[in-house]
């Protein structure tokens, strides 16, 4: 703890920070924010979707489930995802990735996503929720146009059998995931 | 659960639930909160002032800002103050909205209280702490009375016919009033004047501190008037008397700049001065969106104020690391401080949870918690 506050305090010694509360000086904070989309998920409880900080002490770590949409090649199995939110989140996309193997034309094999909204289409006003139903829609609409997984996107288009075949093979239960 | 964060679902369990709606379109859609000083765009949406700056300041450079709703260009020095949602806000979060919730809770009690067990009802009177001394005073009250001062469109007039139900002893809604602000004491200072009060007393205050600055033989005092109408005048006033240290700093091409200069900027601004050119880059850039942001409050804030704001800002920078791997330390006491807020927001996640999910919620939750014990 000692160390890690030595630096930015110096050019702040004039303020007695300790006598600040915490809501003045967390006004449009990080973690307020975060909070604040913690309490929506769980108010709102929207199926298919969940979200919760890695620990109680980590608010900028997160990890989340995605149901596969009926319909889809991915119905009926579940997908975990890790959430990492810098500093100047909102103002900054996340960074999410999938930590179950992931068969789907625009996840590479390292889990990472090549989704438009994550990246340059980013916007102030998305957030945890509006991120996880994306991604869940992705997996019925891929974006073939761009693939990470080439091989993926020819299956998708000309062998969906192959495709949910390929799939299951890389497919791994949240149980095990959490054993390893 | 956490007296700073509120949220629009506070309304949902009582039998005002319509409010939700209200309360949602009083939030500025980025930092979720009630709106400070908002702003309106070239494209007609609304944000906090900080947040929006902050917002085009995040642009890379190459590109050209646009609004986080609808992605039209957005403009800075277009922005324009919205007035009567900022009036609205103020008179929401200076304890309308409490007044109200406190009130719409009692209601929502009365009806299920039969259905409600003990252990549940401690819970969610812990959680509104600051109400409590409200529903305790005035629990007897009819769900069909609290409907009708609900429309009621001051505060003043709700206070008041607390005042005239027989079994309440005291209108503790004034405790409201005083905490309002987000500065250290609870006071904020006259724009004019910079006499220190609370934000009640300054409303009113300013209308008579003008009067006096203007026409210095004026014989109005500073102290309080009792009318309630003269506050949107004052709210009006304040804005076009705009002090000249209230001036919009402006943007600075930092490419133009060299180190030297950048930090010779920073020390004229009296802001700290140290590190390396890009993070005095990003020091400066922040410091131009809390100051303009600020010089868009119609009660601005002192500027001690501005910098506590500037440090939160840089020690968060250490303990949320862009980009990189994220270390759990920086966050420890942050979670050791809110670990009852967790447990809290669990709790009411389960008891919200419809049946068929609540055995599956319960299992993960425990295992987060689990897994953070381990880790400890």
């Amino acid at each position: 703890m000692e160390s890690q506050n030595a630096h930015p305090a110096a050019g702040y010694s004039s303020l007695k920070m300790q006598d600040a509360p915490a809501s003045a000086v967390d006004g449009h904070s990080v973690t307020k924010r975060l909070q604040s989309e913690l309490m929506q998920l769980m108010m709102s409880n929207v199926p298919g979707i969940s979200a919760f900080p890695v620990s109680d002490s980590n608010l900028c770590q997160w990890t989340g489930t995605i149901a596969g949409p009926e319909g889809t090649p991915y119905e009926g199995l579940t997908y975990k995802i890790s959430m990492t939110f810098p500093a100047n989140y909102p103002y900054r996309a996340p960074v999410i990735r999938f930590v179950s193997p992931m068969w789907h034309p625009n996840v590479d094999m390292s889990g990472n996503i090549c989704l438009d909204i994550l990246k340059e289409k980013w916007s102030a006003i998305y957030n945890v929720q509006t991120i996880l139903l994306s991604l869940q829609s992705l997996l019925g609409e891929p974006n073939n146009a761009s693939p990470l997984n080439a091989q993926a996107a020819d299956q998708w288009d000309n062998n969906k059998a192959e495709y949910k075949k390929s799939l299951m093979a890389h497919y791994k239960d949240i149980e095990e995931l959490a054993d390893e | 659960m956490d007296a700073d964060i509120t949220d629009p679902s506070d309304w949902l369990s009582t039998p005002l639930s319509s409010l939700s709606t209200l309360d949602a379109l009083l939030r500025c859609r980025i930092c979720r909160d009630l709106y400070t000083a908002p702003m309106v765009t070239e494209c007609a949406h609304s944000f906090c002032s900080l947040c929006i700056r902050k917002c085009i300041a995040a642009t890379p450079a190459s590109e050209h800002p646009c609004c986080p709703i609808c992605r039209a260009a957005v403009t800075e020095v277009k922005l324009r103050r919205n007035q009567v949602v900022e009036e609205v806000v103020g008179w929401f979060r200076a304890g309308a909205r409490e007044g109200l919730l406190s009130v719409a809770r009692e209601g929502g009690k009365g009806r299920k209280r039969a259905r409600v067990d003990d252990q549940d009802e401690k819970r969610s009177e812990a959680a509104s702490s600051a109400a409590a001394e409200v529903r305790r005073s005035t629990r007897a009250r009819p769900t069909a009375y609290v409907v009708s001062t609900s429309s009621s469109t001051s505060l003043l007039t709700i206070t008041s016919s607390y005042q005239e139900i027989p079994p309440s002893p005291e209108p503790t809604t004034d405790g409201a009033y005083v905490n309002l602000d987000d500065d250290d004491d609870g006071l904020v200072p006259c724009p004019v004047c910079d006499k220190r009060m609370t934000v009640k007393q300054v409303t009113r205050h300013i209308d008579s501190c003008l009067s006096l600055k203007a026409n210095t033989s004026s014989s109005s005092s500073t102290t309080p008037s009792s009318s309630t109408s003269t506050k949107p005048k004052t709210l009006l006033a304040s804005s076009s008397t705009t002090p000249p240290h209230q001036k919009r700093l402006p943007k600075i091409q930092y490419s133009m700049l060299s180190e030297p200069k950048l930090r010779q900027k920073l020390q004229d601004l009296k802001i700290p001065s140290h590190g390396n050119k890009q993070a005095l880059q990003a020091r400066h850039s922040e410091w131009v969106s809390i100051w303009n942001a600020n010089v868009d409050r119609s009660v601005p804030r002192a500027k001690t104020q501005l910098l506590r704001e500037l440090a939160a800002w840089e020690e968060s920078l250490d303990r949320f690391p862009a980009g990189s791997r994220v270390s759990a330390e920086g966050l420890e006491e942050w979670g050791v401080k809110h670990k009852g807020d967790f447990r809290e927001l669990i709790a009411q996640a389960r008891r919200n949870l419809p049946k068929r999910a609540e055995a599956k919620a319960e299992v993960e939750g425990e295992a987060e918690l689990e897994s953070d014990k381990a880790a400890e």
